[in-house]
């Protein structure tokens, strides 16, 4: 081909300036004569080079080649993903062809390539997905791979816009050749189908000869156009191979730099697309997998609704559904059939086991029913109701055959071991004993059973083992001049073999029915519970990829973004000691606080994430526990359950049941608390560090005389010493301190003990001053506080809701969902000072009873006496400490809470009794640590939470920098080479030679 | 490019053959006494030879060839391609394409690897071992494919005796190679890359003069395609077969690298190469191989003493010293432990799944890719043999060759 160019006698881009004159000129043919000959013993070849003709200008006369029917594809953007689809399934034929038939180009194999890389990795993101646990994870396998190819077939794309806006070369334009092949026009450098662009509107459109002719009369108007921009001069001699030399360079220049920068930007790009995908399919897969679970539940809760009787009002006349088949029926409970027809071969079919066969069916109750609560309760029935797990030993003509022969053995036995000559000197008695006699069988069952039941048991069969080695002796004693040692060995050998018998006749009796009825019984409980299960799953388990886990994954970011923290502030709350980082976080709270606009903005956005968040959770707590009035699922599994246990198999399932649930509606509410205390808790410290000094100054007195007469009072006795300003100054860094620092139990204890900052004692021995100061950092919402949350999620002005009645509802509503939030926050607080505050008491029992004070006092003793003066404002809060109690008390102490709360509402107090109400309070409001750490009843304390946030938000920044800078570094240097391209350089010299006038009519 | 023209231009122009199979024991047109020995010697294909030739394939040439190929992305194919050089070929556009695949990878593991929670010890941890994890996937990755590609070359190549990777030098003719500082004098390519140009004159034994000295390399490959030694024009009779091949090769070569490639990373996915771990093989490796046993000046004094206390068996005393028991028996170690067994182990735990779903994909993936290759092999010896074929024979010469 190399030759047959240089034959061309026409433009050609000159590289040598010096002689650009003599390059333009026609090349003249070899000389025939340079011409020898490799192989002589052949007949000699003359060369003749090709004739120089200007190609797509001249028709060749004489033989005519195919006329060329390739076009330019010119589609927008979903025909070029139609036609990518399609050309995938010609891929596939392509396939076929070549590898079964071995029929094929290296076109249609390359394509085969393109096929087998998209296949593989299908495949490879299948096999990964498949290895995923989570659906989100799965997913992003696929998300991962979609958006790689994604990338790589779209910065090709983004790279051509500008190039083609600067030089109007598309570095992508494909084209179809006369065999239908889609190709790249600018595919191979060296091959410029310069025809294709005979025909093509100024729009870069192809037409029709027909049409092409009806608007233009000359040939190649969009490559003129395109030579314009390039700006190739237009007087000179081939100007369209001039062109297409230029686009040629231009799109040579693209397409390096295509491949310089593919292998930065396909992972950036795919990275960054990947990045934010993340957001919305984690969500939509949130939503539908909880909408799901939700609807399954729903669907159960009905179907208890009528098994429970629900819908009858009066307690008493409620019939719950306690058959278990009728029950598994309206349930539609599918027990699972390879666990029933386990079971049944084990249980046999006779109704009776062996020892081995009855251990197997023990084993397989052990493992299927492991976890569930229903094992013990389960081995209980069994033992005690059904009496199945007692041996027993069944008296017939059987029993007495064996025991002749084992007696007789046993004697056959002692006499094969004696020599001959002693045994001939043994009396008939012995020698010819032949078992044990009817009469001493008898004997036996006389002596030891007097039932007359066929089948003994456990008691009854082991005084008969002990009178059938003891009454054939009987006989043997009696004989006279028999030496001792051989009845000794007699009587040995009867024990033997007489227990041996007897262990071998040991069976197991096993009332089918009923124990069928155990476990489909404890079946349907497995079912139900995994029903639940799959609901908690997607909602408030601790686990990937449920609400929960989302929530978490997102609020402490939003809460640190919220406070917004420098680089370096960050690093030190992320890398740094957590005494250092709460040391960050203060600070930059304090600064927080300082300036109220933004107090309020911080407050605002917290509160925001914080009621979202927490109201996810709740509603699926809602709906597996319910509240005091209406009960949710799980509670009416719980009544179902119990009930049915207790109807079928009395307390002994019932009792541990019901426990069994009670705690698992405990574990929820507890984890429930978790979350919300760990969101609310950075509002409260923000509440807290607001309102320090004014605090500060109810506790010390407002000046150094209020300070000083507060001193002599013993409960001030670690401010002794202290002036005013420095006992001041170290309460204020105390107080902090145990608003941010940890909070679990040994740090709690050793902060209640430390020594306040300057001085020489701790605040633990004291009842006032633990009162003050954690109630403060633990307590309620300040009013200030709570009217900036309630204010910020009202965003209809008063103004603006005097005009308009539904804008004034509506204004209504949004404060009514303000303070349900906030009172939630209360209540919140309110448990966790009385968890607190609780366990300062417990830490004082060990102190001298002299000052053991603060055992009478009761840790929600504030709220209540608040309650008791009038204050109608926190009896929501009231409502919601009730029911957090409810999974714990009975029924008769939750409606003494309920008919205390009715006197507070109404303001009948005095009717009902101060005292009897702080009674009440005091002995069912509760909300003890005294079994569990106070770290698994609370939730993450302050600055952990922040440090965690801080570790993201550094790897995410860490990330951003990376993958940003990557991607503006490049796009920057793109942008600077593209600036260049279509350039005259060293490598095109862009030498013209001059048209001579006798061509066409050009300016 | 391929062309009459160029070909012609090589067979006319310039006689003098450096291809270094058949050129090695042929007649050149050049007095010997004129010539370097035509030896096996591969320096000789590196030095910038006149026109096209054949190259070895060694495992020393094949690595320069890839280092030679590598380095001329950025060296030459960059410059020249940024600036738009009229010669640039498609050949140095399909060079340049393996350089996203280069930088890519170490990209993504950097982002990867920048999104890791550094300040969380645990979480670190965590990230350290998928990134392992992850490269092990890489390494596996490609292990697959080269598997794939060699199960259908030495198929081929033993059925056929065709090396479908015979690379040789393309010379790029001086007339076009005009960019002065990026010049670009040779190209290396194989023989077979191409099922529509295939290089058939490399094949010729140039400098013969029987026309059966000529065919050689055809003869021998048509023995292998079970073509009998009557058949006219072997050459011509053997191309139509060979061009089969190479079509059916490619496309399974492909197609087996899409199914190597997800079983190396569905085995790469499992837990036996967990337990091993990358962090016990380097151990085994610095410190049970190259580990040193105390200082070896020490260890040359002391054998200075054993030496002298018995003239006997210092040799013995030397392994002793160097611990070379040890040494063998870490490096079984490594190879077996660490490599071997848990490659065997992940095969298992792939095929076993630790789901239902991961059960099914491990199976199906195992046995498509034992169908697939079993096929490739079955299609390629049966559909390409030459032996139901009809030959034009040297008495019957009215038959045609057909596929």
């Amino acid at each position: 081909m190399a030759n047959l160019i240089n034959t061309i006698p026409v433009y050609k881009p000159q590289t040598q300036m010096t002689q650009p004159q003599q390059s333009v000129s026609v090349q003249k043919p070899l000389p025939t004569s340079s011409v020898s000959n490799p192989f002589p013993q052949v007949n000699t070849y003359s060369y003749i080079p090709a004739k120089p003709l200007s190609p797509a200008r001249t028709t060749p006369k004489g033989v005519r080649p195919h006329a060329a029917s390739g076009h330019l594809v010119k589609e927008n953007i979903f025909q070029s993903m139609g036609s990518t689809v399609k050309s995938y399934a010609d891929y596939v034929k392509y396939f076929y062809k070549a590898a079964f038939k071995g029929e094929g180009t290296d076109y249609s194999v390359g394509k085969i390539n393109d096929l087998a890389i998209r296949t593989g990795s299908l495949g490879i993101a299948t096999v990964l997905a498949t290895s995923k646990l989570f659906p989100f994870a799965k997913g992003m396998e696929f998300v991962g791979l979609g958006t790689w190819f994604a990338s790589m077939a779209l910065w090709p794309q983004v790279l051509g816009a500008p190039i083609k806006a600067k030089t109007g070369v598309d570095i992508n334009q494909k084209y179809i050749d006369s065999y239908g092949r889609r190709k790249f026009v600018y595919e191979d450098n060296l091959y410029r189908p310069m025809d294709l662009y005979r025909h093509v509107d100024l729009n870069g459109k192809p037409l029709s000869e027909e049409e092409y002719y009806k608007k233009y009369d000359v040939d190649y108007v969009y490559l003129d156009a395109v030579g314009d921009k390039l700006g190739i001069p237009r007087d000179i001699k081939n100007r369209h191979e001039a062109i297409m030399n230029k686009m040629g360079q231009v799109a040579v220049q693209g397409k390096t730099l295509w491949m310089m920068t593919a292998g930065v930007m396909t992972p950036v790009v795919s990275s960054i697309i990947a990045d934010s995908l993340q957001e919305p399919l984690k969500n939509g897969l949130e939503k539908y997998r909880y909408n799901k679970q939700l609807k399954e539940v729903q669907e159960l809760d009905k179907k208890l609704d009528s098994l429970l009787d629900i819908n009858q009002p009066d307690l008493g006349k409620r019939r719950v559904n306690t058959n278990i088949e009728e029950v598994i029926k309206a349930l539609d409970i599918k027990i699972p059939e390879s666990s029933e027809k386990e079971f049944k071969s084990l249980m046999g079919e006779t109704g009776t086991l062996s020892k081995s066969d009855f251990d197997k069916l023990q084993k397989f109750i052990e493992n299927r029913f492991f976890g569930t609560g229903l094992k013990e309760p389960m081995d209980c029935v069994m033992h005690w109701n059904m009496r199945v797990t007692e041996p027993k030993i069944r008296l017939n003509d059987n029993l007495r055959d064996g025991l002749m022969k084992a007696t007789s053995d046993a004697v056959k036995e002692v006499l094969g071991g004696l020599k001959k000559e002693f045994v001939a000197t043994l009396p008939k008695e012995i020698t010819e004993y032949k078992g044990i006699s009817q009469q001493e069988y008898w004997d036996i069952i006389s002596h030891s059973y007097n039932d007359g039941a066929q089948e003994m048991g456990q008691v009854a069969h082991s005084a008969f083992q002990n009178m059938a080695q003891r009454i054939p002796m009987n006989r043997f004693k009696q004989l006279k001049g028999v030496d001792e040692e051989v009845i000794e060995l007699i009587s040995d050998a009867i024990d033997k073999k007489v227990i041996e018998y007897m262990d071998s006749q040991r069976h197991y009796i096993l009332p089918q029915e009923k124990l069928t009825q155990l476990f489909r019984f404890a079946e349907l409980n497995n079912q139900l519970k995994q029903k639940l299960a799959k609901f908690e799953e997607t909602s408030i388990m601790n686990i990937s990829e449920a609400i929960t886990a989302n929530n978490w994954n997102k609020v402490p970011d939003k809460y640190l973004k919220a406070l917004g923290f420098s680089k370096a502030e960050l690093a030190q709350l992320a890398a740094a000691d957590s005494s250092v980082s709460s040391k960050a976080l203060a600070k930059k709270l304090e600064e927080v606080v300082a300036d109220p606009e933004r107090y309020k903005k911080v407050l605002s956005t917290m509160s925001k994430y914080a009621k979202e968040a927490i109201s996810k959770e709740e509603k699926a707590v809602i709906q597996l526990i319910g509240t005091v009035e209406t009960p949710g699922t799980l509670s009416k599994v719980k009544d179902l359950m119990t009930a049915m246990g207790g109807a079928n198999f009395g307390d002994t399932m019932s009792g541990p049941l019901t426990n069994h649930y009670r705690a698992e509606i405990f574990d929820l509410q507890n984890k429930m608390r978790n979350t919300v205390d760990s969101f609310v808790r950075p509002i409260k410290a923000l509440d807290t560090f607001k309102n320090i000094d004014a605090e500060i100054v109810k506790i010390l007195g407002g000046n150094a005389n209020e300070y000083n007469a507060k001193l002599s009072n013993i409960e001030y006795y670690m401010f002794k010493g202290m002036d005013y300003e420095t006992a001041k100054k170290a309460l204020k860094a105390y107080i902090k301190d145990i608003a941010l620092d940890k909070n679990d139990i040994n740090n709690w204890t050793t902060k209640a003990e430390h020594v306040l900052p300057g001085g020489k004692n701790g605040i633990k021995d004291s009842l006032g001053m633990v009162q003050k100061v954690i109630g403060f950092v633990n307590g309620r919402l300040q009013p200030e506080t709570e009217n900036i949350i309630i204010d910020s999620f009202v965003n209809i002005s008063e103004a603006d809701a005097a005009k308009d009645a539904t804008k004034q509802a509506e204004r209504f509503a949004q404060r009514k969902a303000a303070e349900t939030f906030v009172h939630k926050c209360d209540a919140n607080n309110e448990i966790m000072r009385s968890r607190f505050l609780r366990l300062i008491n417990k830490l004082t029992v060990s102190l001298p009873e002299n000052r053991n004070y603060m055992l009478d006092e009761f840790p929600l003793k504030m709220f209540t006496e608040e309650l008791l003066s009038g204050n109608k404002k926190y009896l929501d809060v009231l409502d919601i400490l009730i029911d957090e109690r409810k999974s714990e008390l009975s029924l008769d102490k939750i409606s003494d809470l309920k008919r205390a709360r009715q006197a507070l509402r109404e303001s009948k107090m005095a009717e009902f009794g101060h005292d009897n109400i702080r009674k009440i309070f005091k002995d069912l409001l509760t909300f003890d640590t005294s079994n569990k750490s106070i770290s698994e009843m609370t939730g993450k304390n302050v600055t952990e939470f922040f440090i965690g946030a801080a570790e993201n938000a550094r790897s995410r920044n860490k990330w951003s920098k990376l993958a940003y800078g990557l991607l503006i570094g490049t796009v920057a240097l793109s942008g600077a080479v593209i600036t260049m391209m279509g350039k005259k350089n060293y490598f095109n010299k862009d030498i013209y030679e001059k048209k001579e006038s006798v061509q066409g009519a050009v300016k | 490019m391929v062309t009459v023209s160029n070909m012609m231009n090589n067979f006319v122009n310039k006689p003098v053959s450096y291809g270094s199979t058949i050129a090695s024991n042929a007649k050149t047109y050049i007095d010997q006494n004129f010539q370097s020995k035509n030896t096996d010697d591969s320096k000789k294909n590196f030095e910038r030879p006149k026109e096209d030739c054949l190259v070895d394939n060694t495992l020393k040439n094949r690595i320069k060839i890839n280092w030679d190929k590598t380095t001329a992305i950025p060296l030459v194919h960059f410059p020249r391609g940024l600036g738009g050089a009229p010669d640039y070929t498609f050949f140095e556009f399909l060079q340049t394409a393996k350089f996203p695949y280069y930088v890519g990878g170490p990209i993504l593991a950097a982002l990867f690897y920048a999104g890791v929670k550094k300040d969380n010890f645990t979480a670190a941890n965590s990230a350290k071992k998928v990134a392992k994890h992850m490269a092990l996937g890489v390494g596996l990755y490609y292990l697959g494919a080269a598997v794939a590609k060699s199960i259908i070359n030495n198929t081929v190549k033993a059925s056929r005796g065709i090396d479908l990777n015979q690379p040789y030098m393309k010379v790029i003719p001086t007339s076009t190679n005009q960019t002065g500082v990026f010049k670009k004098d040779f190209e290396y390519h194989k023989v077979f890359e191409s099922a529509d140009f295939t290089r058939w004159d490399l094949l010729y034994n140039k400098e013969a003069n029987d026309p059966k000295e000529i065919n050689k390399t055809y003869s021998k490959i048509a023995k292998k395609y079970g073509i009998k030694d009557d058949a006219n024009d072997v050459d011509s009779t053997v191309k139509p077969l060979i061009k089969k091949t190479i079509i059916m090769a490619r496309a399974w070569q492909y197609a087996l690298t899409a199914f190597y490639v997800t079983l190396g990373i569905g085995m790469a996915n499992q837990k036996a190469w967990e337990k091993g771990s990358l962090e016990g093989f380097k151990k085994t490796i610095t410190h049970g191989i190259f580990g040193s046993r105390g200082k070896v000046k020490d260890i040359l004094e002391k054998a200075k003493a054993t030496a002298n206390a018995s003239k006997t068996n210092t040799a013995v005393e030397f392994a002793k010293l160097w611990g070379l028991r040890e040494r063998l028996h870490a490096a079984k170690v490594a190879t077996y432990d660490y490599m071997i067994k848990p490659f065997g182990k992940s095969f298992m735990q792939f095929w076993e799944g630790h789901s239902k779903a991961s059960s099914i994909a491990g199976k199906s993936v195992i046995l498509a890719t034992g169908a697939a290759t079993l096929t490739a092999v079955m299609l390629l010896l049966g559909k390409t043999t030459g032996r139901f074929h009809k030959i034009q024979t040297k008495q019957n010469q009215n038959n045609e060759v057909k596929q």
